[in-house]
């Protein structure tokens, strides 16, 4: 007599995970797509011309003219008749850099040989003077005509704020000393005109 | 007599991939990616012919109405204002004083309208914020386009600019 074991094989059921790896491979690689886009930044500017604090009646006013890639103009109110937060450090850096165009505004000129030369240049003496004027944010830029778009830009970037990691001292009316890296994040913009160029 | 049957098979053991660990990655890849997505909301469309400057600073985009300068166009939110030749805008787009471009003012003066409308009623229309613009303009564009153009915003109350480039690698 044969003896037929019957075995009762219960068919493991498993979830057929292929449909869900085919959407999910196919959305990984629509989002990774998408992802890889340009990474957009953008740079503040204003149609208001800033307007600084006032001292008696004399006010902060700060403008960088941007004749062309090589060449820039920083106009600054004489700091004689302002309040800086350390007078003879002030009156000497002014001294042996600056020259009075009249009507109590100082004038620096700058040459370099390409736009970021220029405008590192410019934001060497910004430095300072927020190290001496650190509540003022306002400056107005006045651009010539001939200046490119990318040009304006890579010198707005240098008058905004310094590259991270590269911050200064700067202290304050009551003897804190603090890490600056924001310059004068209120840019006014103006096309260049006499009153601005004027020597 | 007993036949042996020599039932050597040769079985081949079915290999299963385990995919348990390939399911874990892309699950994790997708939800960063989402994420990303959800973080930055805001669509950016640059047209194709124009290039882009460079910013050195990461400071995002806000929502704002867009003006497109390519080398040979000025749209705004893609309705074709005027036309550039030679990097410069001829004439007849201009206004008689040469300040301002007539067709940017009057859309941005109807949009300042609509906007006023509709926040109007909530206080004084002169408490607004003033108008956003962004502008994405190619990189060699002069600055006297962009003069006459940042002129015409100005005159329609927009003067708060946004100046669209592509973020420098800091790497």
């Amino acid at each position: 007599m044969s003896k037929k074991n019957k075995k009762i094989i219960l068919e493991q059921s498993e979830v057929n995970v292929v449909p869900l790896m085919d959407i999910l491979t196919t959305m990984l690689f629509f989002l990774i797509l998408m992802a890889s886009a340009a990474n957009y930044a953008t740079l503040f500017g204003s149609g208001q011309e800033g307007s600084g604090t006032a001292t008696d009646q004399v006010k902060f006013d700060i403008a960088v003219a941007l004749h062309h890639d090589k060449s820039a103009t920083i106009h600054l109110t004489d700091p004689n008749y302002l309040k800086p937060i350390n007078p003879d450090s002030m009156s000497a850096f002014i001294q042996k850099r600056y020259r009075s165009s009249g009507n109590k505004i100082i004038s620096r000129e700058f040459s370099a040989k390409d736009i970021n030369d220029l405008a590192k240049k410019v934001q060497d003496d910004l430095k300072v003077i927020k190290t001496h004027f650190p509540l003022e944010k306002n400056l107005t830029l006045a651009i010539a005509d001939k200046v490119s778009y990318q040009q304006m830009l890579i010198m707005m970037d240098y008058i905004t704020q310094t590259d991270e990691g590269k911050t200064f001292k700067v202290t304050d009316q009551i003897g804190r000393e603090r890490d600056y890296r924001e310059l004068f994040p209120s840019i006014g913009l103006r096309g260049l005109s006499n009153d601005i160029a004027q020597k | 007599m007993t036949l042996l049957k020599n039932k050597s098979k040769n079985r081949l053991v079915l290999q299963e991939i385990n995919i348990t660990p390939l399911m874990d990655v892309l699950t994790v890849l997708l939800f960063f990616l989402i994420k990303i997505f959800t973080v930055n909301t805001m669509n950016i469309d640059v047209p194709e012919q124009l290039t882009l400057p460079t910013i050195g600073h990461q400071a995002p985009p806000q929502e704002a109405i867009t003006l497109v300068i390519t080398k040979n166009q000025v749209l705004i939110d893609q309705k074709l204002l005027a036309e550039i030749s030679n990097n410069a805008i001829p004439l007849k787009y201009q206004s008689e004083d040469r300040l301002t471009l007539p067709a940017l003012s009057s859309y941005l003066t109807k949009e300042k309208q609509k906007r006023d409308q509709v926040f109007g009623y909530d206080g004084k229309q002169t408490d607004l914020p003033a108008g956003k613009l962004m502008i994405q303009a190619d990189r060699d564009t002069n600055f006297s386009i962009l003069k006459l153009l940042l002129n015409s915003a100005a005159i329609s109350g927009y003067t708060d600019f946004q100046f669209l480039g592509t973020a420098k690698d800091t790497n």
